[in-house]
C-alpha cells in the first residue's frame, strides 16, 4: 500500500469518525430536546368497554400534554371499513394545556352493521401521533309507528328477593285501536339455560294503560335473567333484567389452587428483587390546588411503569394525607386526578401495558387480556397485579403519606386488581372494586362474551393451548381466590344486568371475603355503578381512615 | 334596694346562662372528631333583654323602672380528637354583666369566669355513615366563689347524645346537629335540667364556602325547691326557648367564621332577650 493510499484511508476513518460523531452529538441533542420539549400522550375510552355500538359509536380521546407551554393542533379521525376501506373521517381544533388533562369526545355518525377500525391523529407543531382501535356497529331495531310501550316495576329495589320474585309489568299503547297481546316472560339462568316461563292474553285499549302483576315460582338462590316480551300481529318487543335470590348463598363450585399463595409468594419475592428505582418528577400544574407529580419506577422483570400522584398543597409541614391508589380499567389511560379533598393524594397507576407503561408491552386492545396466557408465570396479569404491588412500595416510600390509610380503588378490571392486590398485600386498609371482571373465571363460559371471544381467538392460534389449560392458569387469576385472602374492609360495587361482570360471579367474589364487607347492588345497571357507590365508598372511607 | 339588687343578680344568672348557651353550629354535634385535630373556638357574644316571662310564662313584661340588661361574653370553645372514638371537649366563658335604669342604683355590673365544662365526647355509632351518633360527659366546674351573678356556685355533671347527619338537597349540601342532655348541679336545691339543641344547616354556594343555619336551643330546669317567689334570685325553675340564625364563612380549610343572632321566643321566669355572637373557628390537625 502506498504512502498515499494509507493517508487517504485514514483521512477517510476520520472524516467517518468526525460525521459519525456530529451526527451521534445532533442525535442526542436533538433526544434532549425532544425529553425537553415534551410530549402527548394519547388514550382512548369507548364508551361501551366491549367496543359494540348499536348504531353510534361513541369514543372519548384523553390528551396529556407533558409540553411546557401550551400547545394546538387537530384532532382527526379516521375510519375504516372491510378492506380497508376509508368510511368516515373529521377533524377538530384541539388546544392542550401544560400537564392539564383533556377529554374530547367524539360521536360517530350512524354506520351500518359491521366491524370498523377507527385511527384518531393528533397533529400539532413539530409533532404527531395516532391511536386506534377496532369496534363493531350492530345495527339498530327499527320501531313502528305505534307500539305497546312496556315498563317495569320490580317488588325489590335492588332486584333481591328472599324467595320468588315478583313484578308489575305497566303497558301503554300508541295504537288508535284495541289490542289483543300476549306478555309472557322468560327466566333463565345467566348462561342462559330456561328455568321459568309464563304468557297470559290481554287486551290493551286504545291508547291506554294497565299493570300486570307477574309473581316468578320459586327458584334456586342465584341469579337470573328475566325477559318479558309483548307480542301481537303488529308489534314485539322484549325488555331484560335480572334478579337474585338469596345470593348470601351464592358460591362458585370450584376452588382454588392449593399453591395460590405460594405461587403469588413467588411472584412478590421476585419483585422484591427488582430495584424499584423511583423517579418522581414534579410537573407543572393547571390547577393550583394540588402539587402533581409524575412518578416512575421498576416493577416486575424490569419494566417501568408510570403513575401520577397529586397531593393537596398544604402550610401543615406535618400533614400527612391519606392515599387513594386508583387502579385502571381495561386498557384505560390514567393520567393525575385532582379532586378537592384536602386529605387524600391519589396515586394513579398505569399498569404495564396500559395507558402511559406502554413501552415494552404495547399489544392491540383485545391482544392485551391473552397475552402469555399460556404461562401462568408469564401471563401479563401477573406481572400487572405486581406493578400495583409496586405502587404500595412507591406510597410506603413516601413520608408525606400515611402508609396505614391506603385505599385501592377501581371499576372493571381495576376492580379485579383491587381485588387481588389487596389479596396479595396486606398494607392496604381497604379495598374498593365496582364491577370486578375475571371473577369464578370457571363459569365464565356460555355466561359473558369478553373475554371469552379473545380466549378462543388466542387459542386457535396456538394449537398446543386448550380451554382447559387457560382455565388452570387463570385460576391464579380469579377474583374469588384473591377475595378470600382480603383482610381489609372491602366495598364491591355491580350492575345486575351487567354482561361483563355478571352478577353470580361478583356474588361469588364477594360471599368469599372473610372481612368487614359490603355490596351495592345497581338493579337496573350494566357494566357501571351509579353515584351512591362513590359517595359511600367517600363515607366509608372517611370513617375508616377517621377523617372525620 | 335590696329587691332591685337581688332581681338584678338574678337575671344575670340567666343572661350567663344564655351567654354560656349560644348556638355552636360549627361544632358540639353528634359528628366525631378527627385524630390529633384540634378546634379552637373563640367567642363573643353580646346579649340584652328588657323584659322578662313570669312564672307563669304569660307575656314578657318590661322590667321596673326601665330597667335594661346586657352582657358581654367571650367563650373559649375547644375540642381536641383524642382517638377515633373519643373525644375531649372544653368550654370557659368569661361574662361582663350590666344593669342600667332610671333610678338609683343606675348601673350595677358583675364581671368573671362562669363554669368551665370538661368534658368526654365518645363515638357510638353510625348509620350508613350518614348519620352519627355521639355520647358526652361534662363536668360543671365553677370558677368562682359566692357569687350568684355568675351562676349557681355548684359542681354539675351533664350527660348528653347527641346526633348529626348530612347529605344534599336541591343540589346543596345540608347538615343537621340535634342533641339532648340531662345535666344535674349537686348542690342543695341543685336544679336538674334538660338543654337540647337542634340545628339544620345549608351550604349557599357550591364552593362550600358559605352556609346558613338555623337553630333552635332551650333549657327546662326543675329543682326541688317548687317556691316561687317574686325575688326571681330563688327561682331554679325556669325554661325557655330560643331560635337563631346562623351564617358561616369558611375562608380557609382551616379558618373559619360564624355569625349568630338568635331571638328568645318562650319561656317562663327567664328574660325575654336578644343576642348576637361571633365566632372564630380554628382548625389544626397535628397527625
Amino acid at each position: 500500500m502506498t504512502n498515499f493510499s494509507k493517508k487517504f484511508i485514514i483521512i477517510f476513518c476520520l472524516v467517518l469518525v468526525v460525521c459519525g460523531l456530529r451526527r451521534a452529538a445532533a442525535q442526542k441533542q436533538a433526544a434532549d430536546t425532544s425529553k425537553k420539549a415534551g410530549r402527548v400522550i394519547l388514550s382512548m375510552n369507548p364508551e361501551n368497554p366491549d367496543t359494540v355500538f348499536t348504531a353510534n359509536a361513541y369514543f372519548t380521546v384523553n390528551l396529556l400534554s407533558t409540553f411546557p407551554t401550551d400547545k394546538s393542533g387537530t384532532l382527526s379521525y379516521v375510519i375504516t371499513g372491510a378492506g380497508g376501506k376509508k368510511v368516515k373521517a373529521e377533524s377538530q381544533h384541539v388546544k392542550l394545556t401544560s400537564t392539564c388533562p383533556i377529554g374530547y369526545p367524539f360521536s360517530i355518525p350512524v354506520l351500518h352493521s359491521g366491524r370498523y377500525k377507527i385511527g384518531f391523529t393528533l397533529a400539532l407543531s413539530g409533532y404527531q401521533d395516532t391511536i386506534s382501535n377496532t369496534f363493531i356497529i350492530k345495527g339498530q331495531e327499527e320501531r313502528p309507528d305505534s307500539a305497546i310501550i312496556m315498563s317495569l316495576s320490580p317488588h325489590s329495589s335492588d332486584g333481591i328477593f328472599a324467595t320468588n320474585a315478583a313484578y308489575t309489568l305497566n303497558v301503554s299503547s300508541t295504537f288508535p285501536s284495541a289490542q289483543k297481546a300476549t306478555l309472557s316472560y322468560l327466566v333463565t339462568t345467566e348462561a342462559g339455560k330456561k328455568v321459568r316461563a309464563d304468557s297470559i292474553h290481554v287486551s290493551v285499549a286504545s291508547r291506554g294503560t294497565a299493570s300486570y302483576d307477574f309473581n316468578i315460582p320459586p327458584v334456586q338462590p342465584g341469579f337470573y335473567k328475566i325477559s318479558f316480551m309483548v307480542n301481537n300481529e303488529f308489534y314485539t318487543d322484549t325488555l331484560r333484567k335480572a334478579f337474585g335470590i338469596k345470593p348470601q348463598l351464592v358460591h362458585s363450585q370450584h376452588g382454588k389452587p392449593a399453591d395460590f399463595e405460594a405461587f403469588w409468594q413467588r411472584a412478590k419475592t421476585e419483585l422484591a428483587k427488582v430495584k424499584p428505582e423511583y423517579k418522581v418528577t414534579e410537573i407543572a400544574n393547571c390547577r393550583d390546588n394540588r402539587r402533581v407529580f409524575e412518578v416512575e419506577m421498576k416493577s416486575l422483570d424490569g419494566l417501568l411503569i408510570r403513575g401520577f400522584l397529586t397531593e393537596p398543597k398544604t402550610h401543615n409541614k406535618g400533614k400527612k394525607f391519606a392515599v387513594l391508589l386508583g387502579l385502571p380499567g381495561y386498557q384505560v389511560p390514567l393520567g393525575p386526578m385532582y379532586g378537592t379533598d384536602p386529605d387524600i393524594a391519589i396515586f394513579t397507576l398505569n399498569i404495564r401495558g396500559s395507558g402511559y407503561s406502554r413501552d415494552v408491552i404495547n399489544v392491540r386492545r383485545e391482544s392485551y387480556i391473552v397475552l402469555n396466557l399460556e404461562d401462568k408465570n408469564r401471563y401479563v396479569l401477573r406481572g400487572a397485579i405486581m406493578d400495583c404491588v409496586r405502587a404500595v412500595d412507591f406510597i410506603f416510600s413516601r413520608p408525606e403519606l400515611r402508609h396505614d390509610n391506603i385505599i385501592a380503588a377501581g371499576g372493571s378490571l381495576g376492580g379485579f386488581l383491587a381485588l387481588a392486590t389487596c389479596g396479595v398485600d396486606p398494607r392496604i386498609s381497604f379495598c374498593s372494586a365496582a364491577n370486578p371482571i375475571l371473577c369464578d373465571v370457571r363459569n365464565l363460559p356460555h355466561e359473558v362474551d369478553w373475554p371469552l371471544i379473545d380466549i378462543n381467538l388466542y387459542i386457535k392460534t396456538r394449537p398446543e393451548l386448550t380451554m382447559d389449560k387457560v382455565m388452570d392458569n387463570l385460576d391464579y387469576f380469579d377474583g374469588k381466590n384473591f377475595a378470600s385472602d382480603i383482610k381489609c374492609k372491602t366495598l364491591v360495587g355491580m350492575g345486575m344486568v351487567d354482561n361483563i361482570a355478571p352478577p353470580d360471579h361478583v356474588y361469588a367474589a364477594y360471599n368469599d371475603l372473610n372481612t368487614d364487607k359490603h355490596i351495592i347492588i345497581f338493579r337496573d345497571l350494566a357494566h357501571e355503578i351509579g353515584r351512591w357507590y362513590n359517595v359511600y365508598e367517600g363515607r366509608w372511607m372517611r370513617d375508616t381512615f377517621a377523617l372525620f | 334596694m335590696r329587691l332591685l339588687k337581688t332581681y338584678t343578680k338574678t337575671l344575670l344568672v340567666a343572661l350567663t346562662i344564655f351567654i354560656g348557651l349560644q348556638s355552636r353550629s360549627y361544632a358540639d354535634g353528634g359528628f366525631p372528631v378527627r385524630p390529633g385535630r384540634l378546634l379552637l373556638a373563640p367567642s363573643v357574644g353580646y346579649f340584652f333583654a328588657n323584659s322578662a316571662w313570669d312564672t307563669t310564662g304569660s307575656p314578657a313584661k318590661r322590667y321596673l323602672n326601665n330597667g335594661k340588661y346586657s352582657s358581654v361574653g367571650v367563650t373559649f370553645y375547644g375540642e381536641y380528637g383524642i382517638s377515633r372514638k373519643f373525644a375531649a371537649v372544653l368550654s370557659l366563658p368569661y361574662v361582663y354583666n350590666m344593669y342600667n335604669q332610671n333610678v338609683a342604683p343606675t348601673s350595677t355590673t358583675s364581671n368573671g369566669l362562669t363554669d368551665l365544662e370538661t368534658g368526654i365526647r365518645y363515638y357510638l355509632a353510625n348509620i350508613d355513615y350518614i348519620y352519627y351518633f355521639s355520647l358526652q360527659g361534662t363536668a360543671i366546674t365553677p370558677m368562682y366563689h359566692n357569687n350568684a351573678a355568675l351562676g349557681y356556685g355548684e359542681e354539675g355533671g351533664e350527660l348528653k347524645l347527641a346526633v348529626s347527619g348530612s347529605g344534599n338537597l336541591f343540589d346543596r349540601s345540608i347538615y343537621f346537629n340535634a342533641s339532648d342532655g340531662f345535666r344535674q348541679y349537686f348542690g342543695t336545691n341543685g336544679p336538674w335540667q334538660n338543654r337540647y339543641s337542634a340545628t339544620f344547616g345549608i351550604t349557599v354556594d357550591q364552593e362550600f364556602q358559605n352556609q346558613i343555619s338555623v337553630t333552635g336551643t332551650g333549657i327546662f330546669s326543675q329543682s326541688t325547691d317548687k317556691t316561687f317567689s317574686p325575688v326571681l334570685e330563688a327561682n331554679k325553675d325556669y325554661s325557655f326557648f330560643e331560635l337563631s340564625l346562623n351564617y358561616g364563612h369558611t375562608f380557609t380549610d382551616e379558618i373559619s367564621v360564624f355569625a349568630t343572632a338568635g331571638k328568645f321566643l318562650t319561656g317562663y321566669n327567664t328574660s325575654a332577650g336578644t343576642i348576637f355572637s361571633l365566632a372564630f373557628v380554628y382548625r389544626l390537625d397535628y397527625k
